[in-house]
């Protein structure tokens, strides 16, 4: 047995607790979309619908007395949560949440698959539930421009134009609604598409796959619905059941065509949910996911 | 510190590593066998990447896969490039620091300190995308010791290196053995494993075919005769006398009759008996060479 200098010490210096060391991981990922242009104008164009809601409380606020626009105003509808689950399921905005998911979903793990960066990560002190909380964090802050953050920009609005605080109470559902909604709709989201892109090296493919899974649901949906015009079939509709789960949160009437019971909508989330997490939890248990 | 029990990985049907059992101290051990050996299997396993399909892998007692406290202790340089192109050598240093949990500027000091020690100096600031293989590998080194491991775990450290390169690499590697962390290095490159240590684990099939130091695993292999170089005044009586010994297997000329070649079946026994020979009389040797006790004659005894 050689004698060695033994020389050699621990790092000794502050390090930041083992339960925060995913916080490098997710500003790594975070930082890259935030400093290109084209992202922010398409994130800034799904707060465009919003527009529409904002200007809904100035009108019914601002001019709705004495303005000799009463009546013009009095047809519009007001700010309530049937505006609400509109604009939260609003198709222009489900467009470009679909685009953003691709964009920023489906290379989360597939790029550090590729970059074979994904060994020098789970190599460190990173569990792979602190790594896959850095990536889902990521899009779902970014989902949340979407939902959240309008909704609450728009209730800000409300109650700071009406000087009513009260209207916060009468439409408390508002509130926890869009939460929920947010909830369930982008966390199963980001679970799915962080599957989905834990089974490809390459970003494009898990892409590609989730436009698949999607748009081929839905169209598949669309022609099951036309020959049997059932209700149910719209069960594997993303899109719809988006919609469909908006109006549940808020408490709005499902449109009749759309009519599926509640647990089918809950258990669409619950399948997508799940199906993601059990499909991370196989390719990282066992490492699966490094071959 | 690291112990690797009776550990197995399967993929599917095919067996990766099959119950390999081993334990490494300080300083620098070469990890050898041909492609698909399960040299990186047994590396993940160590680096706590795999889950053994049976069998445990420790470090100081305590399991390694999925164990971050652990894991904290262990450097990882893999074989492929896991770098991000669009990041400085620095920058992703730095990040892989902030990785390992330590502050920014405790991570930019830990950088110069990585780099210096692979021998890295201001090329580590332009971007990945445009270094040199090599360049890269240093880089993917220095990520290896940025938070200062008790293990370092490298694969196939060396590919791709320009000849400079790779005498600096050594070097640091014996560094890092000299000063008391386990290090575990994979290559082919046998005569460059020699360089940086005589202690080697030799893994075919998936299975461990040999550990220790080369000439404790020559010596370990009685299937073949130890071949021994000598050159002698007079070859003719000396071998005379050498195959006259229960030790000594075959004698052959070479191109003279001065040159033998003695092939031996008990190193000990002939050791003896030519120290006698020597002090008895005269015999005009003027080389003794072991021509097989060396890494690449063990590695070939062993695998081919």
């Amino acid at each position: 047995m050689p004698v060695y200098e033994q020389g050699y010490e621990d790092y000794s210096g502050p390090r930041r607790s083992l339960k925060l060391r995913w916080l490098p991981l997710f500003r790594d990922e975070l930082t890259p979309f935030l400093k290109k242009r084209r992202f922010i104008i398409l994130l800034m164009l799904a707060l465009v619908p919003w527009l529409y809601g904002i200007a809904l409380t100035f009108l019914h606020t601002q001019l709705g007395d004495g303005s000799g626009m009463k009546e013009f105003i009095a047809k519009l509808p007001v700010v309530d949560e049937k505006l609400f689950a509109m604009l939260l399921s609003n198709g222009w905005d489900l467009f470009l949440l679909f685009i953003v998911v691709i964009w920023v979903g489906s290379g989360l793990i597939a790029r550090d698959r590729r970059d074979k960066t994904l060994e020098v990560f789970l190599g460190r002190a990173l569990s792979p539930v602190q790594y896959l909380w850095a990536k889902g964090l990521t899009l779902g802050l970014f989902l949340a421009v979407f939902s959240l953050l309008p909704a609450f920009v728009l209730v800000v609005f409300q109650v700071g134009l009406t000087g009513d605080p009260w209207w916060l109470i009468s439409h408390s559902r508002v509130v926890w609604g869009t939460l929920l909604y947010s909830v369930l709709a982008n966390g199963s989201m980001v679970l799915f598409v962080l599957a989905l892109s834990s089974l490809s090296r390459s970003p494009r493919v898990a892409g590609l796959l989730f436009i698949g899974i999607v748009f081929l649901g839905d169209m598949g949906c669309g022609i099951l619905y036309l020959i049997t015009k059932s209700p149910t079939v719209w069960f594997f509709s993303t899109a719809k059941e988006v919609s469909i789960l908006a109006d549940r949160c808020l408490g709005v009437p499902v449109s009749a065509h759309l009519a599926l019971s509640t647990p089918f909508s809950i258990l669409f989330f619950l399948l997508m949910a799940g199906g993601g997490a059990g499909v991370l939890a196989l390719r990282f248990s066992g490492r699966r996911v490094l071959r | 510190m690291i112990k690797v029990q009776k550990v197995s990985k399967w993929y599917g049907l095919v067996v990766g590593v099959n119950r390999i059992s081993l334990e490494l101290e300080p300083g620098v051990t070469g990890l050898l066998g041909v492609n698909g050996a399960g040299k990186s299997t047994l590396l993940n396993l160590m680096a706590g990447l795999l889950k053994p399909s049976s069998g445990s892998v420790s470090l100081d007692g305590e399991k390694i896969f999925a164990n971050p406290d652990a894991l904290r202790k262990v450097g990882y340089c893999p074989s492929p490039d896991s770098l991000y192109d669009d990041l400085t050598g620095v920058e992703f240093l730095i990040f892989m620091g902030r990785l390992s949990g330590m502050t920014r500027k405790a991570a930019l000091e830990a950088a110069d300190r990585a780099l210096e020690s692979v021998a890295m100096g201001e090329e580590a600031r332009k971007r990945i995308r445009s270094m040199s293989k090599g360049m890269r590998q240093k880089v993917k080194m220095a990520q290896a010791v940025i938070h200062d491991p008790e293990v370092i775990l490298l694969d196939e450290p060396l590919n791709g290196m320009d000849p400079p390169s790779r005498a600096q690499t050594i070097k640091a590697i014996r560094k890092w053995g000299e000063e008391g962390r386990c290090v575990l290095v994979s290559s082919h490159l046998l005569h460059e494993v020699e360089s940086m240590t005589s202690r080697i684990v030799l893994v075919h099939h998936g299975k461990l075919l040999a550990s220790g130091e080369v000439p404790q695993v020559r010596k370990a292999i009685s299937s073949r005769p130890m071949r021994i170089f000598i050159r002698v005044a007079d070859g003719r009586r000396l071998a005379v006398e050498l195959v006259a010994w229960t030790s000594v297997h075959s004698v052959s000329f070479g191109k003279d009759a001065g040159s033998l070649t003695v092939e031996v079946t008990d190193a000990a026994d002939f050791r003896e008996k030519l120290t006698l020979l020597l002090a008895e009389r005269e015999t005009g040797i003027e080389i003794l060479n072991p021509l097989d006790d060396n890494l690449s004659a063990v590695f070939s005894y062993l695998v081919a």
